[in-house]
């Protein structure tokens, strides 16, 4: 069963994204580790959807639940102008930190900590589904 | 919550969570440090990119004034990001 929660676009809802994800998965005993790379996870997206979708006022819809080993969370978005963040090129880390730059980090982490990521577009919503097998 | 406090001259400890929330209060607070200084992270349980980008500004700046940011006492999901992010081989952690 997937549990379904809408945010308004505020950096300062954060808090209670983390709070829906804890809330929904603390009854399955996950590991420290993982749980705080499925709480980074939510937030580099969150904060990517609050920062650079300028095409919404809309709040966003994240969808959590587990289905076997595999924690799923789904983000919605209103959007006009999609990101497919899994056609993203992948940052050079090497010639990004020799730079001393940040940007692109946060999605690195996401590819780097979740099992599988999945976006679709449709009808102007941007679905973007992370599963994380535990 | 991130908490910021001075425990040293020349180092800061972190505690709480290092997320875009805190990202701009973080960086009045670590913009103001001006000589090469240590930070603490034996508290610090969580840090996203947004965290991550303000330590790189920082020590970016010290270091083009010819200061140094080092860093200690990671916990494993803030060393774990370090390393994925290989920021561990640009920022010194003792």
């Amino acid at each position: 069963m997937m549990n379904q929660k809408s945010f308004d676009r505020d950096i300062n809802g954060l808090a209670d994204v983390f709070q829906f994800i804890n809330m929904n998965l603390e009854k399955y005993g996950i590991p420290q580790n993982s749980l705080l790379e499925l709480e980074l996870t939510a937030e580099e997206l969150f904060t990517n959807m609050v920062r650079h979708n300028q095409t919404s006022d809309k709040p966003i819809n994240i969808s959590i639940g587990k289905h076997g080993r595999a924690i799923r969370i789904i983000f919605s978005d209103y959007s006009k102008n999609p990101f497919d963040l899994t056609k993203a090129d992948e940052v050079d880390l090497d010639e990004h930190l020799a730079e001393r730059k940040s940007g692109g980090l946060g999605l690195h982490l996401v590819k780097t900590f979740m099992d599988e990521v999945h976006f679709e577009h449709s009808d102007d919503i941007s679905t973007i589904t992370l599963i994380k097998n535990i | 919550m991130l908490e910021i406090i001075q425990i040293e001259p020349n180092e800061l400890k972190l505690s709480g969570r290092f997320d875009a929330s805190q990202a701009d209060s973080a960086t009045k607070v670590l913009s103001a440090q001006t000589e090469s200084f240590i930070i603490d992270m034996s508290e610090l349980d969580y840090i996203s990119s947004m965290g991550l980008g303000v330590l790189i500004m920082t020590f970016k700046r010290l270091e083009e004034s010819g200061h140094t940011l080092k860093l200690k006492n990671l916990s494993s999901h803030v060393r774990d990001v370090f390393k994925y992010t290989k920021l561990d081989q640009v920022i010194e952690i003792i």
